[in-house]
């Protein structure tokens, strides 16, 4: 359908997004293919060390849903932070990967936790990276006649500790200016930390994650000071942007602060339940 | 409030909901352009789509010769569709009326405009720079409504209005001056948001408009309809269902003159609702930029203040030549300031146009004076309560106006606040964290302000009662309900006055067929103004019953008295008569009362000395924040509110327009803002533009409002509460900071700003000492 | 097209276009003027309807995704004598309202939490409400019309 039809369709799930186009006029689509009723798009559920998101799951499902929340509760926390109740009972999780909006909470901890999102179209099925899925403002690795049918999230090993830090310059109904997801796993018996993710989102066109500032702290018991020296790597290499909730100058500034503050955070907690 | 069950039932009745047999839907379409000539506005194709039944350009208005195409309160300088120039992005430059709104909005992608890009101007300082291009060429109109006004208007030049005021002998007075300081506060364009967008329904068919419309302002209203469609004012019927809110957006005609003029050439009644995103290029908060120089006496005391004050009105006059003059006078403060030199100017910019917001001036003027008071008392190692007290108006004392000021309770007020966060001065901030989880170190400060604000004067409110043969009272007034409960308020003090239960007063809606004359709901004027009317309404009617009563008691009128409600010959209860039996002993019918309020006064326009206000509003606040030492962010923890009701109508709603005078002012401290590139408005919808939320609000929120029973007569409180909020937490943010910001708002990022060139500062000088 | 639905417990039909939002339709079918818009894009909340039961924003649902659907609104909360709800009678007897635009927007907003958190706190209150405005400010009496309603609700108390 969506092959047949091409720029003329959209897809529409919870529609929220969606609605707002077509209020403003943005767009003005012949065709909307509702896929709120595709069988089984819904669901949350685990199984093989990962947790799969139904691309119509809504964000409220994700922040309810007890498996969500045992497995990987950075999730279900991220979800509820997003926007306000009504939203979230009918915004999705594919849209929110498809819509690929800068200002979402979403996609950063995604990509900290190495999420694959499940493509779908008539060439079949495949599965992207979040690495690989967010390419720039709006603008996704889909192709225009494949829609997301789910994330899939690897649970993290047991006694990883991950937070989601939500840092708003205006109302606290204001969308991000930064949110930096952080995780972090320490050794059984010792303080070295065996693993560490740190992505950061809404500060650039798409979430940022470097593999080899995270591999600064492997090896290591973290402190405040290695933590600040990984912040300031991704502040350095951020191209920030400007918008109303902040100048770059002050996103970098920010991402200097809420890394650092993620990770210390990140590590509170798994020094906690350790 | 006396309509509490239609309220959390959905069942209010807003201009929105309003429908007639018939109705079209309106849509506009509006200039892309900030400043331009408009070579062709071609409605051609719109006009031919199936179901548009009226298309109308600026240009067609002015081809019709029956209507004057222009209008505006003091100005008659905006016209009702743009014709000849646009002059701000969103101006309407067409309007449809269709069957229905998608068709309507189909219509308006068919409507074809050409502009000629003129050069435009934004900022108040340019747009009266040599050379700067002019935004009205023609020589303003003035008309009638407000009679009292000062005009001093500079045409050919983006000058839409001087005020003057004068007091002392200012050179003397910065010569007497010991210390003398210089600063400027900006203050930006906001906007009202309420939640309820500007709406009308408008028909005029044959010689006739009745137009139910969102207003504040139903007479006002009338006059200027009246006036552009050339009609005696008893033919235009203007009808206000209640608000959803006001906050002087709806203060003067802007939409109601398209639709009556869509109306007219369709011949059908039409419906115009504006959308969030056009509610946000209709009317504006005037966004400021105050230079304030003050002199003081080695003790501190004000002797000198010479004030420069740019008023941004945008690109029609609608208010502005009159707020200016608030706003100007304003500078003024609390403080009786023997020497005092101001000039205060509305400026033409490419803008939507600015007009009354809550506060109307007196924000701006509050946050020039409330911050420059903080930084003085920093300057003289004094504690800025101590400045304060030392500055507030007494009673007997003089305002900038000259005026003596009368039953002032500043001082009180100030201390009430300051006592309730434990006012300070020796240990100003207290510093906590970093905990342990990662959130770093805060500072937690407090700061104070207090403030005058007059209310419009001369003004004229009047009303009618009706009491009917059982008993009960019908109160007709144009007053608009809008959430603050004037309804609520009116029928309390009717109910008051005749000695009924409120239940038996029934307060009408507002209209001009039946309901008479009030200047306006604004200016925090009506619990006073048309209180006051409303009840020499219902004396009169106790008058006409002591009379009617005498008859039929068979004794003499002056042997006859009102008491519990009925009449009764002194000091004889048993011989008495309900309204009731009076009414129907006499075959009244009914009763029927009058009454005026009338409040005179006026400035000198040349020296703007004489009387300003019929009475002075009075406020303080204090607040506590917290501020993130690594970010910039604020939370206020604590807000004291305190505000001099003289009496007070209803306690929870006097708390409740406290409590939103606060959320308003949180906002503005903190985060509102209406950001333009290049007059294109950047944030003109609520994921753009934010308001405060409940999580925004104060932790703790402390109400504090003081009455004054041996005198009993009531102040306005509507806005009072509204301008100590921005500086209070300003100066609460510098004394946790370092950080002074003098242009609204005081976001994090400016914050953060100054804490690191603080930083960098002192680390220059210590390297500096080193060196030496 | 049309859109067969429940709407306060009736079966009803709505005529919409397709780009058509919940809140036209519900106001231009069927007259439930306490939907009611005031932003278009999600964040006041005065457009708030329960659609099975949640809170959503009308503006954010195209009308013909709400087909089968179950929908409820302010109008729908009265009892069948005229009886308020007592969420309704608590923001009544705090006078939780200024010019009340807002208000039914919280009053379903405060149902759909009390609903799945009969025992909601203050803060669980702030946090479920803070997405739905109240430009006139009315805030604190909002909160204390909701904490009120949890008692009645619960019958009386913790």
């Amino acid at each position: 359908m969506l092959d047949e039809h091409g720029d003329e369709a959209k897809v529409v799930a919870g529609s929220t997004a969606l609605t707002i186009m077509l209020r403003n006029r943005l767009i003005d689509p012949s065709v909307l293919v509702s896929i709120g009723r595709l069988p089984g798009l819904a669901d949350i559920s685990a199984d093989d060390g990962h947790l799969t998101l139904g691309s119509l799951a809504t964000h409220r499902d994700v922040e309810l849903n007890p498996i969500a929340r045992e497995r990987i509760p950075v999730l279900a926390n991220t979800f509820h932070k997003v926007a306000n109740v009504r939203v979230r009972n009918v915004a999705t999780v594919g849209g929110v990967v498809a819509e690929a909006d800068y200002a979402s909470d979403p996609p950063a901890v995604f990509l900290a936790l190495d999420a694959e999102i499940e493509a779908e179209g008539p060439n079949g099925k495949r599965s992207i990276p979040a690495s690989e899925f967010f390419l720039s403002f709006y603008t996704t690795a889909l192709a225009q006649n494949e829609i997301v049918t789910a994330v899939r999230v690897p649970v993290p090993q047991p006694g990883t500790r991950a937070v989601y830090e939500k840092f708003v310059t205006r109302s606290s109904e204001d969308r991000p200016c930064v949110g930096v997801a952080a995780s972090m796993r320490l050794s059984a018996d010792s303080d070295i930390t065996e693993d560490v993710r740190v992505a950061v989102g809404a500060a650039s066109e798409t979430p940022q994650r470097y593999p080899d500032l995270e591999k600064m702290a492997v090896g290591k018991s973290m402190t405040e000071d290695l933590a600040r020296s990984i912040a300031e790597g991704y502040a350095e290499r951020i191209d920030t942007l400007d918008d109303m909730r902040g100048s770059a100058w002050y996103r970098t500034e920010m991402v200097k602060v809420w890394v650092r503050r993620a990770l210390m955070h990140a590590l509170a907690d798994a020094r906690a339940q350790a | 409030m006396i309509d509490a069950r239609e309220r959390v039932t959905g069942r209010v009745p807003y201009t929105i909901n309003v429908e007639m047999p018939g109705m079209l839907h309106a849509k506009l379409l509006r200039s892309e352009m900030a400043h331009a000539r408009l070579t062709r506005v071609d409605a051609s194709r719109a006009r031919e789509l199936p179901g548009v039944v009226a298309v109308l350009t600026g240009e067609d208005i002015v081809a019709m010769g029956s209507i004057q195409p222009r209008f505006g309160p003091v100005l008659r300088d905006q016209p009702i569709l743009a014709y000849g120039k646009v002059r701000f992005v969103g101006e309407p430059v067409a309007a449809v009326a269709a069957v229905n709104a998608d068709i309507a909005a189909e219509a308006l992608d068919l409507i074809e405009v050409d502009y000629e890009e003129l050069p435009a101007v934004f900022d108040a300082d340019a747009a009266l720079a040599d050379g700067a291009p002019v935004i009205h060429e023609e020589p303003p109109h003035p008309g009638p409504t407000f009679a009292d006004i000062i005009l001093h208007t500079g045409a050919g030049s983006n000058m839409c209005n001087h005020f003057k005021l004068r007091r002392g002998d200012i050179d003397a007075g910065f010569a007497e001056a010991v210390h003398i300081f210089e600063d400027e506060f900006t203050s930006p364009a906001v906007q009202h948001v309420p939640l309820e967008t500007h709406a009308c329904v408008a028909s005029h068919e044959g010689d006739r408009i009745v137009i139910h419309a969102a207003t504040q302002i139903p007479y006002i209203l009338r006059s200027q309809l009246a006036e552009v469609f050339r009609l005696p004012q008893s033919s235009v019927r203007v009808i206000v269902p209640t608000l959803g809110g006001g906050y002087g957006a709806k203060c003067y005609p802007n939409i109601e003159p398209i639709a009556t003029a869509l109306s007219m050439v369709a011949r059908r009644p039409v419906r115009l609702v504006l959308s969030r995103e056009e509610e946000f290029v209709t009317i504006t908060k005037h966004a400021v930029r105050i230079r304030m120089k003050t002199g003081l006496r080695a003790d501190g005391t004000i002797v000198a203040r010479k004030v420069e004050a740019h008023f941004n009105t945008g690109a029609y006059a609608d208010i502005g030549p009159r707020l200016i003059k608030n706003g100007g006078y304003g500078t003024g403060g609390p403080t009786d300031i023997p020497n005092v030199w101001i000039d205060s100017y509305a400026v033409y910019t490419n803008l939507p146009p600015a007009g009354a917001f809550r506060g109307y001036g007196i924000s701006q003027a509050a946050w020039a004076y409330e911050t420059q008071a903080d930084m003085m008392a920093e300057r003289l190692g004094m504690d800025p309560l101590d400045f304060r007290m030392r500055n507030l108006l007494e009673t007997g004392q003089r305002f900038a106006t000259g005026e003596v000021v009368d039953d002032c309770h500043f001082k009180e007020l100030l201390t009430t606040v300051a006592d309730k966060i434990g006012w300070d001065a020796s240990a100003p901030t207290r510093v906590i964290g970093p905990d342990n989880n990662g959130s770093g170190r805060k500072a937690v400060a407090k700061g104070i302000s207090c403030i005058i604000k007059g209310t419009v004067t001369p003004s004229t409110s009047t009303a009618n009662a009706k009491l009917n043969d059982d008993g009960s009272l019908n109160v007709l007034t144009s007053s608009v309900e809008m959430g603050q409960g004037i309804h609520t308020a009116m029928a309390t003090l009717a109910a008051e006055e005749m000695g009924v239960p409120i239940e038996r007063v029934t307060i009408s809606q507002v209209d001009t067929d039946v309901t008479p004359y009030d200047q306006q709901t604004s200016s925090s004027r009506s619990a006073q103004a048309m209180g006051a009317a409303v009840v020499g309404a219902v004396r009169e009617i106790k008058e006409q019953l002591v009379q009617r009563g005498a008859e039929l008691l068979e004794a003499a009128e002056s042997d006859v008295e009102m008491v519990d409600g009925k009449v009764q010959v002194r000091g004889a209860p048993s011989k008495a008569l309900t309204p009731s039996e009076v009414i129907r002993g006499t075959r009244a019918g009914n009763l029927l009362g009058r009454g005026t309020f009338q409040a005179h006064g006026g400035l000198d326009p040349e020296t703007g000395q004489g009387l300003a206000s019929v009475h002075w509003h009075q406020a303080a606040g204090a607040a506590v924040v917290e501020v993130d030492l690594d970010t910039g962010h604020v939370k206020v923890l604590r807000y004291e509110a305190a505000v001099y009701s003289g009496r007070t109508i209803n306690d929870v709603q006097a708390e409740l327009q406290t409590e939103g005078n606060v959320a308003f002012g949180l906002g503005q401290a903190l985060f509102e803002e209406l950001l333009y590139d290049n007059g294109q408005l950047q944030n003109g919808n609520l994921g753009d533009y934010m308001v405060a939320s409940m999580e925004d609000m104060p932790t703790e929120l402390g109400f504090n409002i003081l009455e004054n029973p041996e005198r009993g007569e009531i102040h306005g409180i509507g806005e009072t509460s509204l301008p100590p909020v921005m500086p209070a937490i300003a100066n609460a943010i510098y004394r946790a900071t370092g950080v002074r910001v003098t242009d609204l708002p005081v976001t994090p990022e400016k914050l953060l700003r100054g804490m690191q060139e603080n930083a960098a500062a002192a680390k220059q000088a210590i390297e500096a000492e080193l060196v030496a | 097209m049309n859109v067969n639905l429940t709407v306060n417990g009736r079966a009803e039909t709505l005529v919409a276009e397709p780009h058509h939002t919940l809140v036209d339709a519900l106001r231009d079918n069927l007259r439930l003027f306490g939907v009611r818009e005031g932003c278009g894009v999600g964040m006041c909340g005065a457009c708030t309807v329960l659609l099975d039961g949640k809170a959503v924003s009308g503006c954010l649902v195209l009308a013909p995704l709400a087909e089968g659907r179950d929908v409820v609104t302010v109008e729908g909360l009265e009892g069948n004598s005229g009886e308020l709800d007592p969420i309704q009678q608590s923001f009544v007897d705090h006078t939780a309202f200024q010019c009340s635009f807002c208000t039914p927007g919280f009053i379903l907003a405060a149902k759909d939490l009390l609903a799945d958190e009969p025992n909601a706190d203050e803060e669980a209150i702030h946090d479920h409400l803070a997405g739905n405005l109240c430009r006139c400010g009315s805030y604190s009496k909002i909160t204390a019309a909701v904490l009120d309603a949890r008692d009645r609700l619960s019958g009386g108390g913790q």
